[in-house]
């Protein structure tokens, strides 16, 4: 997987959302290990002091949790990453909705839009 | 911890014509430093100040809380934008002299990097492309564990992959007691891998800062900022 | 430090010398060969195609003789370019950044220069040597006159000789020395200075400064030598004002090597003009 950045935004902030996402969609399950600085560093082609920032930032959020000399690991408690990926849906859902409304579609529409893609998907 | 780099109003001129004046920072160890400006504003002249190819004019300038000398020489590595081997010395020849004239010369690791460029020991280095020779010379220099790496524009002119392989070079041989100064006018390439900058104009220090600092001040790129900054120079 | 410095430029040296050396001893050789059908036509062919063939053997020994003879200003000039390429080329940012003092940078070029000059000046000499051995064996009568002549040459040296001629020979082969060393020296710094004040005409000027630096040089030596009469002594006596004369040419020589030294290890310290 590659990573692009927007350079006007803080690099450290992007690979925060990043691994974040990486987290909450399961891609590092719950108390796996998370690669070290260097090897993010070396994947993102990005400074190694950006990757820490980064992951401190993750640390503080309660998604990663370090452990003594060996790198971190994704947090093993269930409940923080519900939580996270409530935020993110949430997040997410605004925006979608903001967008809808901006386009001039009542909350009835949004329903059934969402109700044929959501069965068009299962009958494929 | 002492700095790596420190200036103190250093100047430097030659007869009439001042290359820089007056330039003071510093820099912690553990940084990758852009040394940016446009071409002509005094950044070689810093850099070869820092590797003792030059003495200052005023002011002073400290390696690791030295005076350029014998001493810094040894832990300084330097980059120049030019070939600085004969052409006629062979791959194995180059390695043979930095390891004897450079104590923290990794000869294995050198060896490993050239492995992957795909590079024979026995060639001679006028048998390689323009580019490989390069590459050769980046990987012996990024090699020594030295406490400042000075790389003058160590991108200009190559292809993508040789700038991407040569970002990643720098990126992977990065230590925390060590520092990088990377210098040059090609901002958006590099700019993902700085986390420290000064902008230089006329052999002034024009701003100095943190990369995402200014990303998160002016939700701009580095590179769009500094544009903005040195068109304000050029309409005056 | 300095052994490796001098490995490395000695390499440097040798990868042009050596086959210029060889070049040399072979063309000796050649040269020798030629001479030997020279004398061996001359007596037995008197045609037109022997005679051509004679001068163009006669040519060919004379450019051998030459080009041999000019071995040892080739070396130096070899010398003189490797200078010049080490220090105010592009190589000259890895000569420089390596974690030596500049002085031991010049002592490294003044050593190996110095070995260079010596084997090619022993290189002359055999060739020429050979050249004339081998070249001239078909002329025995020849080669019985020089040898006698050089027997009466040393019989007449050896009755006189005493402690006075050994200190005059030592001195002359120390002289010898110096000179190689002060040439070296001089042609360094000129490069140097050329270096200094100029980017694109640095070898120009180079030439420039070590006219300029010879003939002051020359110039200053005339007072120098006026020490000759610095005292009352027997002027009558040739071996003493012979060895006067070499001693004072080796004290000047001396000095004047270690002014270039000392000013050329200041220029290369704080005056250095890569670019």
């Amino acid at each position: 997987m590659s990573w692009a950045f927007d350079a006007s935004r803080p690099i450290f902030t992007q690979i925060t959302e990043r691994l974040t996402e990486d987290i909450l969609c399961g891609r590092y399950p719950p108390g796996s290990r998370l690669p070290s600085v260097r090897e993010l560093a070396a994947e993102a082609a990005v400074n190694p002091n950006t990757v820490q920032r980064a992951l401190t930032e993750l640390e503080n959020a309660g998604l990663a949790v370090g452990t003594r000399g060996a790198g971190r690991c994704v947090t093993g408690d269930a409940a923080v990453i519900a939580e996270a990926q409530r935020t993110m849906a949430v997040r997410l859902s605004q925006e979608y909705l903001q967008r809808m409304t901006a386009l001039g579609i009542g909350a009835e529409e949004i329903g059934s839009i969402l109700e044929e893609i959501y069965n068009g998907g299962k009958t494929q | 911890m002492n700095a790596i780099l420190e200036c103190k109003n250093l100047t430097k001129r030659y007869g009439s014509f001042t290359a820089l004046d007056d330039v003071s920072f510093s820099i912690e160890p553990g940084r990758i430093f852009g040394l940016l400006g446009p071409n002509g504003s005094g950044k070689t002249t810093l850099i070869k100040l820092a590797s003792g190819l030059l003495t200052p004019t005023g002011g002073e300038l400290l390696v690791d809380g030295k005076h350029p000398g014998t001493e810094t020489k040894a832990v300084v590595s330097y980059l120049p934008d030019r070939c600085y081997f004969g052409s006629w010395m062979t791959v194995r020849g180059c390695l043979d002299y930095f390891q004897d004239f450079y104590a923290d010369f990794d000869r294995p690791r050198a060896e490993d990097m050239l492995e992957k460029l795909g590079v024979q020991p026995q060639i001679r280095l006028n048998a390689l492309s323009k580019g490989s020779r390069e590459k050769v010379q980046l990987v012996l220099v990024m090699a020594r564990r030295a406490k400042l790496y000075l790389l003058d524009e160590p991108i200009g002119g190559v292809d993508p992959a040789a700038r991407d392989y040569i970002l990643n070079t720098i990126i992977s041989n990065y230590s925390e007691e060590s520092s990088i100064i990377i210098s040059t006018h090609l901002i958006y390439d590099v700019e993902k891998i700085l986390d420290a900058y000064v902008f230089v104009n006329a052999g002034r220090i024009v701003e100095q800062g943190m990369c995402d600092t200014v990303r998160q001040e002016t939700g701009k790129s580095l590179d769009e900022h500094f544009r903005e900054v040195f068109r304000c120079y050029e309409n005056r | 430090m300095l052994r490796k410095q001098i490995k490395y430029d000695f390499r440097a040296l040798m990868r042009i010398l050596l086959p210029l050396f060889g070049g040399v001893l072979a063309l000796s050789l050649l040269g020798a060969g030629a001479l030997r059908i020279t004398t061996g036509m001359t007596a037995a062919d008197s045609s037109i195609a022997g005679t051509v063939f004679t001068f163009v053997a006669t040519f060919f020994v004379m450019i051998a003789a030459i080009l041999v003879m000019s071995c040892t200003l080739i070396t130096l000039l070899i010398a003189a370019l490797r200078y010049y390429r080490d220090l105010t080329c592009d190589e000259g940012y890895l000569t420089f950044t390596l974690p030596v003092t500049p002085g031991s940078v010049l002592a490294s070029k003044l050593i190996t220069g110095f070995v260079s000059v010596l084997i090619s000046l022993i290189v002359t000499l055999i060739s020429l040597l050979l050249l004339l051995y081998i070249g001239t064996a078909d002329l025995p009568e020849l080669f019985t006159a020089i040898r006698e002549g050089l027997s009466a040459l040393f019989i007449q040296l050896a009755s006189g000789w005493d402690g006075r001629c050994t200190l005059c020979f030592v001195l002359a082969v120390m002289t010898v020395l110096v000179c190689i060393v002060q040439t070296l020296l001089t042609v360094y710094t000129s490069i140097t200075l050329g270096s200094k004040f100029t980017r694109k005409y640095r070898l120009l000027a180079a030439v420039a400064f070590y006219f300029m630096l010879n003939l002051i040089l020359n110039i200053l030596e005339i007072p120098a030598i006026s020490l000759l009469y610095f005292q009352n002594y027997n002027v009558s006596d040739p071996l003493l004002v012979l060895t006067r004369l070499i001693g004072i040419q080796l004290i000047y020589m001396a000095v004047i090597s270690v002014v270039c030294f000392l000013v050329t290890k200041r220029l290369l310290s704080k005056n250095l003009n890569l670019e």
